[in-house]
């Protein structure tokens, strides 16, 4: 049986090797089909793992709330329209009005020149209470963070983000140097680790910490606040919290049923859905693209075994008249339809995988291999590979020996 | 080993029937050399095609082996060449792409007889008769002469009781035919039951008997 089997996978590739065009040819389909298939199943997971471990990096079970208007998009949060209404007091009676929020991180966020000697950098300046450090994951590389009493006290310290650091420091120490934010000096405290662009679109190398009462009073001056984040107890739903907040804060800022809200509330899932439901359509238009593939690919294999067969009555003729069985024939044309499907199976998942390292890396996405989808394009190749076969393999038996030997 | 009674077979064209043989009596014992000599048209070639379980009589009985074959189905009837019987064409029938040793091992694949060391057993078939170097060649790369050689040796491989050679030389000069014709009978005086069909009358003198055909039946039948 062994010996057989072996044989029948030397006339199998002793085939391929003779018309090599024509198997190409017939497997491309298959090759497109599980190409796509592993692409999308990796990239896509991928993506879905950068993404959580974004969120994790902006920090857990987050709801933000902003002033005025916001639009979401799959890309964060856009001002859409400015309102000077919200205030330090609304974030302190939500935070004890709802039990199920653990932190309140108020804060005031712009975009102001840093200065330090002759280098000018623009900065995205964020006052905010100290907890802003342990809400949102932000660690340092070196230096510590502000303090609560440096909150009270509105000292000048700043911590600042990485690209900060480097473009205006070079190698030079910067703890304990003075930054000019808007002219004011600022000592420099703490630098956070690299952290890239986040969720909501800022780039988090770039930003600069300073306490919310500092910014208050001696920078801009201001009575109002831009948001705050909110962070909940594990395990509590978002969704409600955030609708919560929402009727607390309209009946703070005494609002009328007939009049809009005159602040945003979001959370990180708001985002995720818009991105998600792109991810969505793009899978489902791989997996009709992929079954369409799939079928071409069917259809080319089961014309190349017709062609195969009848071009090699002879063959199947002196098999026959030297001992093999109907179903010897069967098997035999069946290995062949198989292996064709497979190394097309195989390509696709090998040129799907070096997609998939292309588009992670312009992307920036982490590299996952989908098992999954791998192991289900090989399953589906040989389930085409036996489909589209067997009728041609049918077709094989058919021949009278005696006839074709003529 | 073989025993035909009252063999008819015809073919039909329509409704007319075409009568090919019309009643054939004969017994071939193991160890016999026989020649099928008759014209194109004679039947002589649906007469093998029956003894060699290709083909099947209309009429009459046929045992092979001692056993009536006449209710036997495909299947069946391919075990029992496989095991008994082995082949050799006019245009050979070798598989272009396989080649020469892999054409001769083609009936292992189907065999139950669980022959040893097969490959070997392929390699010294074909070193015998002179096709040691020839092992790895495609039947393009062979002569007719060779190409029949291993055709022979694929009938061989399989140790069968009786090779059917069907115009074994007629696709072959006349000095390559003679050689063939002497492989058969060194083959028979090893023990092989040999039948050659044949419309040359030269290779008469090969045969230890010699049966002629004629429009369907046997017009004579002489044993040396």
């Amino acid at each position: 049986m062994m010996y057989s089997f072996n044989f029948y996978l030397k006339i199998a590739f002793q085939n391929l090797v003779i018309h090599k065009a024509r198997m190409i040819l017939s497997l491309l389909g298959i090759l497109f089909a599980v190409m796509s298939l592993v692409a999308f199943g990796n990239i896509s997971s991928g993506m879905k793992l950068k993404i959580d471990n974004e969120i994790s990096r902006f920090g857990k079970n987050l709801i933000i709330l902003r002033s005025g208007l916001v639009f979401i998009t799959g890309r964060g949060a856009r001002q859409f329209a400015e309102s000077k209404t919200l205030k330090l007091e609304d974030i302190k009676i939500i935070k004890e009005r709802l039990s199920e929020i653990k932190e309140a991180v108020p804060f005031f966020d712009t975009t102001y020149p840093a200065r330090y000697r002759e280098n000018t950098l623009k900065v995205s300046i964020m006052g905010a209470t100290p907890n802003i450090f342990t809400v949102r994951n932000i660690e340092l590389m070196v230096g510590k963070p502000f303090t609560d009493k440096d909150n009270e006290d509105t000292l000048k310290s700043a911590v600042v983000g990485f690209k900060v650091y480097d473009n205006l420091f070079k190698s030079e120490n910067p703890i304990g140097k003075y930054l000019l934010i808007y002219r004011v000096p600022t000592e420099i405290i703490g630098v956070i680790d690299e952290k890239g662009v986040d969720f909501t679109g800022q780039d988090q190398d770039l930003q600069v910490y300073i306490p919310l009462n500092t910014f208050m009073r001696r920078y801009s001056n201001v009575d109002y606040i831009k948001g705050a984040y909110f962070q909940t107890e594990d395990g509590v739903n978002l969704g409600e919290i955030k609708q919560k907040i929402r009727n607390l804060l309209r009946r703070i800022h005494n609002l009328k049923d007939t009049q809009k809200d005159d602040f945003s509330i979001f959370t990180l899932d708001d985002i995720l859905k818009t991105r998600e439901e792109g991810i969505r359509l793009v899978s489902v238009l791989t997996i009709i693209a992929s079954i369409v593939s799939f079928l071409i690919g069917g259809l080319g294999i089961f014309a190349i075994m017709l062609l195969s067969v009848a071009e090699r009555k002879m063959e199947i003729g002196i098999r026959r008249v030297v001992g093999s069985k109907k179903k010897d024939i069967i098997f035999q044309f069946l290995t062949e339809s198989v292996i064709v499907a497979m190394i097309g199976g195989i390509f696709g998942i090998l040129v799907g995988c070096i997609i998939t390292v292309i588009v992670d890396f312009l992307g920036g996405f982490p590299f996952f291999l989908h098992i999954g989808n791998i192991f289900l394009s090989i399953f589906i190749s040989v389930f085409i590979g036996i489909a589209a076969g067997i009728y041609p393999a049918i077709q094989g038996t058919k021949f009278v020996p005696i006839e074709v030997l003529q | 080993m073989i025993r035909l009674k009252g063999i008819k077979k015809s073919y039909f064209i329509g409704e007319r029937e075409l009568p090919i043989l019309k009643g054939i009596d004969l017994t071939i014992e193991s160890g016999e050399l026989v020649i099928f000599m008759g014209v194109s048209g004679s039947g002589k070639t649906t007469l093998m095609n029956i003894i060699g379980l290709l083909d099947k009589q209309t009429e009459g009985e046929y045992f092979f082996m001692e056993k009536n074959v006449d209710g036997l189905d495909d299947e069946n009837l391919a075990v029992l060449r496989n095991e008994y019987i082995g082949f050799v064409f006019q245009q050979f029938f070798l598989l272009p792409y396989l080649n020469a040793l892999e054409n001769v091992l083609i009936p292992i694949v189907y065999s139950k007889k669980n022959i040893k060391h097969p490959k070997e057993k392929a390699k010294q078939l074909l070193t015998r008769f002179g096709l040691a170097e020839r092992t790895h060649n495609k039947p393009s790369q062979l002569s007719g002469g060779e190409q029949q050689r291993v055709a022979i040796a694929r009938a061989l491989i399989n140790d069968p009781d009786l090779i059917l050679a069907d115009e074994p030389t007629g696709a072959l000069d006349s000095k390559t035919g003679n050689e063939i014709m002497e492989l058969f009978r060194m083959l028979n005086e090893e023990g092989k039951t040999i039948i050659v069909v044949t419309h040359d009358p030269k290779l008469a003198q090969f045969g230890k008997r010699l049966i002629r055909i004629e429009d369907g039946v046997i017009s004579q039948d002489i044993t040396s």
